[in-house]
């Protein structure tokens, strides 16, 4: 391979003007200072560039091809870790500091949601337990959050044999409802009084066992008004679809609401969820922690804050792979 | 072609980053059989306080349910812990905490974590403690505390320096909470 190289360089040496090389090497013994500057960083990448500019199509092919090759097990690497952990983001990098002393900028932590085997639990489809530091995304946030769940409140709905008739609809929305509508019916409730209720609402509020109080500060009162539009469409919205998806989707089979603390937080999550949202559900969870590693996700967060050295390292990589100067 | 600075940095980070990697991971596995069972005991001393509340009494965003009245507890607990056999080199912190879990009409299971605490060092990981009071509040979704059978747990899970989470929990208690309300 190393004489193969040799020769290539030779032969581009011997088929281009000598001047332009010689001016250079003259260049470069003129100054010293900035000799290393050329030596090192300038004539790699010309050569790199020469070597690309020597080879014929076949060649350039052949080199995009193990270019590709390497792309593609790298993403097929992290696609079976995926898979493996049923999550969609296997491996992650703690950002902020709220999990000190535990986890600190930096570290990586692989999540898993696969359902873990023990004797006590006897309601198989939750997938995170109190105790377990999950890694979560809030509507309207980028960026995951890692915490610690220390509430849940666990209730399984045994859904009626779905017939599909219209009949039974109201009935079989129920649990899909209950789940993602509970926060806010007690806003749907203000709304009945104005009127446009879709008739799965009045189901809903009617069936509630403990009744609805009448609690309603002026704080309460606030929240209704700038989140009734909301409410309204995302309620409207469940109910419609929830008769086609309630015996398929494996989310609409329980419920499972739960809060969550940073360990170096004072207070707990509920200012970091949603507004209006006051519980965590697991489609929002991507993972709990199952193993850590330190310090190594620190490469990662330097790209995050100065994207272009991640865009620069991946052209040079390319560059390298491409001309076939592996090192 | 071979021996730029490039080149020598190259294999030499590879080199390092791969011996270090290795290193960790057998590392970690030394300490994969170090299981230990600590010494628990725990005593739900009192309910000092146990009425319902509304979501506002607290804060604007209180974590109960909307327009709802909930029943909450506040319960002293004496606990004594003893997590020395626990701790390895590989051993960061322990997390410990107390859970309570229960059940009823409206939820088959909530789990509630009422205290825990971080050990990070062996000489601190003796733990005695007369009076524990709930670090968080004690909140039913509902009004079905009263009389309830409730499960006391003691849970730790040991942080590693790098390597697998694991941990541990003994269910210690069932105490039935008072019928009426206290306070």
């Amino acid at each position: 391979m190393t004489t193969k190289k040799k020769q290539t360089k030779t032969t581009t040496t011997t088929t281009t003007p000598t001047t332009p090389t010689t001016r250079k090497k003259k260049k470069k013994e003129s100054s010293s200072s900035s000799s290393f500057l050329r030596r090192h960083i300038i004539l790699p990448i010309s050569d790199v560039f020469v070597a690309i500019r020597s080879m014929n199509v076949r060649q350039l092919t052949l080199q995009l091809l193990s270019l590709t090759l390497i792309v593609t097990s790298a993403l097929m690497i992290w696609k079976s870790l995926c898979l493996y952990t049923h999550s969609e983001s296997p491996v992650v990098v703690v950002l902020s500091g709220s999990m000190e002393p535990a986890f600190k900028r930096g570290d990586i932590l692989f999540l898993s949601l696969k359902k873990i085997k023990e004797e006590d639990i006897e309601d198989e489809e939750r997938k995170t337990r109190v105790g377990e530091i999950i890694v979560f995304s809030i509507d309207g946030r980028e960026i995951p959050i890692v915490h610690r769940v220390i509430k849940s409140h666990f209730h399984p709905f045994v859904s009626p044999p779905s017939s599909s008739s219209s009949s039974s609809s109201s009935s079989s929305s129920l649990p899909t409802t209950i789940k993602t509508t509970k926060k806010e019916s007690g806003e749907n409730e203000k709304d009945q009084g104005r009127g446009g209720n879709t008739s799965g609402e009045d189901g809903l509020s009617s069936t509630r066992s403990d009744g609805s109080g009448s609690g309603e500060g002026d704080d309460d009162d606030n929240n209704n008004n700038s989140n009734n539009s909301n409410n309204n469409n995302n309620s409207s919205e469940e109910e419609t679809s929830s008769s086609s998806s309630s015996s398929s989707s494996e989310s609409s089979l329980f419920k499972h609401e739960m809060l969550t603390k940073g360990d170096n937080n004072y207070m707990d999550d509920i200012g970091l969820y949603a507004p209006g949202q006051k519980w965590l559900n697991e489609k929002h969870v991507m993972g709990r922690t199952v193993g850590y590693l330190p310090h190594v996700g620190k490469a990662t967060i330097l790209m995050n804050d100065h994207p272009m050295i991640k865009y620069a390292l991946i052209f040079i990589l390319g560059l390298l792979v491409i001309s076939g100067k592996e090192g | 072609m071979g021996h730029t600075i490039w080149i020598r940095a190259n294999s030499l980070f590879t080199f390092a980053s791969t011996a270090l990697a290795l290193v960790a991971i057998l590392a970690s596995i030394t300490d994969i059989w170090h299981t230990a069972e600590p010494d628990v005991f725990l005593r739900v001393k009192s309910v000092e306080r146990f009425r319902p509340v509304s979501p506002n009494a607290h804060r604007k965003k209180a974590s109960s349910n909307n327009n709802e009245v909930n029943d909450e507890a506040s319960l002293n607990f004496q606990l004594r812990l003893d997590l020395r056999p626990l701790f390895s080199w590989n051993t960061k912190q322990i997390f410990v905490s107390i859970d309570a879990d229960y059940e009823t009409e409206r939820n088959k299971r909530n789990t509630i974590s009422l205290w825990d605490s971080i050990v990070t060092q062996k000489t601190n990981a003796l733990l005695n403690y007369q009076n524990v009071r709930n670090k968080y509040r004690f909140i039913d979704q509902g009004t079905h505390l009263r009389g309830r059978e409730v499960n006391y747990t003691v849970r730790w899970e040991v942080m590693p320096v790098a390597g697998k989470l694991y941990g541990g929990k003994k269910l210690v208690e069932r105490v039935k909470m008072p019928d009426e309300y206290v306070n």
